[in-house]
């Protein structure tokens, strides 16, 4: 039975593809060794044994620094990057184009007009806690626009692409106008923001963003075999009983709810929801349940690698991870094209 | 009997009114194929039949009643479509396409039961697709992946298929052959189909039943022999031509003139 194994039990069957999960698992094992690297790593190096005791005891002084300053920002880290990744995988799905991320739906745009619009004129009475709220309202807000202004008895991929792109235009223009007319210490901190920063994340930022990712991951359950079916046209899609505009309204709003987390938590670091899902699709070609994990996956080990270049390259300086994201994700993104056009 | 038919049908996209009141009703276990030059409103009306496309007036009766009022994945077990330019997930395997069938008969809970696994496996048999289920879609040439398309539309296991233009872009030997397919499956399965096919030649080799389209509205329907006449094709392709009987299938084989008719 070819690449396929049927796992059936009562009820209940999937067609599975080996092959697939085996990358999903090493992957797995790459995150886990990246999650050790970053814990051990930083201006206080510690070998194996050590980060083994400083694990083992969270009062001790290393244990301190792991568990109250490398590991929450390490794992908020991971999930700002899987969020954003499952996010640009199903907008891809749901598009039909391989340059779809939550860019083009105007989400970061929209979140980031709005964290930046907080910062400017809130943050002062309110302090920055807020930004996150501020920016995932943003997100939603711009998605909800873009999805009405593209509404047409149904709205298609195309239409959403062009309707995203005009108002992400416009967001930026937004964001561009507060940050020049704001005294310097909003811009500064406003633009380590946009930049993309999991700075000084702690446990409570961890727990709130792990609830969030928690629901994503549970409204996805369901959702999936309708994500996998999105890239067949409308009339095929109909054709097979698939309820097509309301799977892709409800595909939509995951995907804007999770970037809207991540960039809530993560900055504008959006890049991560264009070549992580890109990436998955690479490794595993066949077109199943793997792939989404697998994005996940890839999101979750480029913020952490990324987060980690920032605190440690240029130490004593604490770089945003946004930078690392972009100055390696691009070229290799582009190697990766030009290798496919060859 | 018939399953499927259309009750003073109009239709049209934005403001253009494509066709006008029109009723049709078409006979169960049969192949029918609609016929009619470019733009004519056939195309259109079989995706009215097929739910892609609301109704401004009338209605499309499935089993007696209102297709747009029953569940779609209820509609999705008892008709399927293909349409004429579908487009495939990338990466897919002619296996996973084909499977994407199962997809009005699969629930969250079970996504390839036996029975799934079983009819996927029997349209492989069917469309000689067997050997090729691993390959990828895009890897496939044009009279191979239409296979695989009829494979899914097999797969979907209904009594009813619409295809729309399913020879188009095939040489002659392929055309052939997807027709055979869909032939051996109403002769075999008794499944109804209902198809759009540009050559007339074919259409009266195959056909059971042609449903003649002209300007939006039905012109004639019947047997090849009652449709395909000199007269009504001038009527509805707007082409002189000669019918003769064909010599070794015993249907009308048109000849079609152009416009220098020979002396």
């Amino acid at each position: 039975m070819g690449e396929w194994r049927a796992i059936r039990l009562i009820g209940w069957s999937r067609a599975i593809v080996w092959r697939s999960w085996w990358w999903v698992i090493l992957a797995w094992m790459v995150a886990a060794l990246v999650l050790m690297i970053c814990l051990g790593w930083g201006s206080v190096p510690l070998s194996p044994g050590k980060l083994t005791a400083a694990l083992i005891a969270p009062t001790s002084d290393l244990g301190l620094i792991v568990w109250q300053l490398r590991l929450p920002r390490t794992l908020l880290g991971a999930l700002v990057g899987g969020a954003l990744a499952l996010s640009g995988w199903l907008l891809q799905q749901i598009m039909r184009n391989a340059l779809a991320s939550p860019d083009t739906l105007g989400v970061t745009s929209g979140a980031s007009a709005a964290a930046v619009s907080y910062f400017a004129f809130l943050a002062a009475d309110f302090g920055t806690g807020g930004v996150p709220l501020a920016a995932a309202s943003g997100a939603i807000v711009a998605v909800a626009i873009v999805y009405l202004m593209a509404w047409q008895q149904g709205a298609t991929p195309v239409r959403l692409i062009l309707t995203g792109i005009g108002l992400s235009v416009l967001m930026a223009a937004i964001t561009t106008f507060v940050l020049a007319s704001s005294p310097l210490s909003t811009t500064l901190s406003a633009y380590v923001w946009l930049t993309g920063s999991v700075y000084g994340g702690n446990w409570s930022d961890v727990s709130r963003m792990a609830l969030c990712c928690f629901l994503g991951g549970i409204a996805i359950v369901p959702l999936l075999r309708f994500a996998l079916l999105a890239p067949l046209d409308d009339a095929l899609a109909t054709g097979i009983g698939v309820r097509v505009q309301l799977t892709r309204a409800l595909l939509t709003l995951l995907a804007a709810g999770l970037a809207g987390i991540a960039v809530a938590w993560g900055g504008a670091m959006a890049f991560v929801g264009l070549v992580a899902p890109h990436l998955a699709r690479r490794l595993i070609r066949d077109p199943g349940a793997a792939q989404p994990v697998m994005a996940v996956l890839v999101g979750a080990i480029m913020v952490m690698m990324a987060d980690l270049a920032g605190r440690t390259l240029f130490s004593p300086l604490d770089l945003p991870a946004g930078i690392f994201v972009a100055a390696v994700g691009a070229p290799f993104f582009l190697t990766l094209l030009i290798r496919q056009a060859s | 009997m018939a399953r499927i038919s259309a009750d003073r049908l109009t239709l049209g996209y934005q403001r253009q009114i494509i066709l006008r009141e029109l009723s049709l009703s078409l006979p169960e276990g049969k192949m029918s194929v609609l016929v009619g030059s470019n733009g004519c409103g056939k195309s259109t009306l079989l995706k009215a039949m097929a739910r892609l496309l609301a109704p401004w007036q009338g209605r499309v009766l499935l089993d007696g009643k209102d297709i747009d009022r029953q569940p779609t994945r209820h509609v999705a077990r008892t008709l399927s479509l293909l349409p004429q330019h579908p487009v495939a997930p990338e990466g897919i395997s002619v296996r996973g396409l084909v499977r994407l069938g199962r997809h009005p008969h699969q629930s969250w809970l079970s996504q390839w039961s036996e029975r799934d696994e079983a009819v996927v496996e029997h349209a492989l048999a069917l469309t000689d697709l067997t050997d090729m289920a691993e390959r990828r879609v895009e890897t496939l040439s044009g009279g191979q992946r239409q296979r695989a398309w009829i494979a899914m539309a097999v797969a979907q296991d209904t009594p009813l298929m619409l295809l729309d233009e399913p020879t188009s872009f095939l040489d002659m030997a392929h055309q052939m052959e997807v027709l055979d397919l869909l032939k051996r499956l109403n002769v075999e399965s008794g499944r109804t189909i209902i198809m759009v096919l540009h050559d007339l030649n074919l259409a009266c080799r195959y056909a059971d039943h042609i449903v003649a389209v002209r300007n939006g509205s039905l012109h004639a329907q019947g047997t090849p022999h009652e449709v395909i006449t000199r007269e009504q094709v001038k009527a509805v392709f707007q082409l002189e031509c000669r019918v003769i009987e064909d010599p070794f299938f015993q249907v009308p084989l048109c000849i079609p003139f152009g416009r220098e008719a020979p002396e």
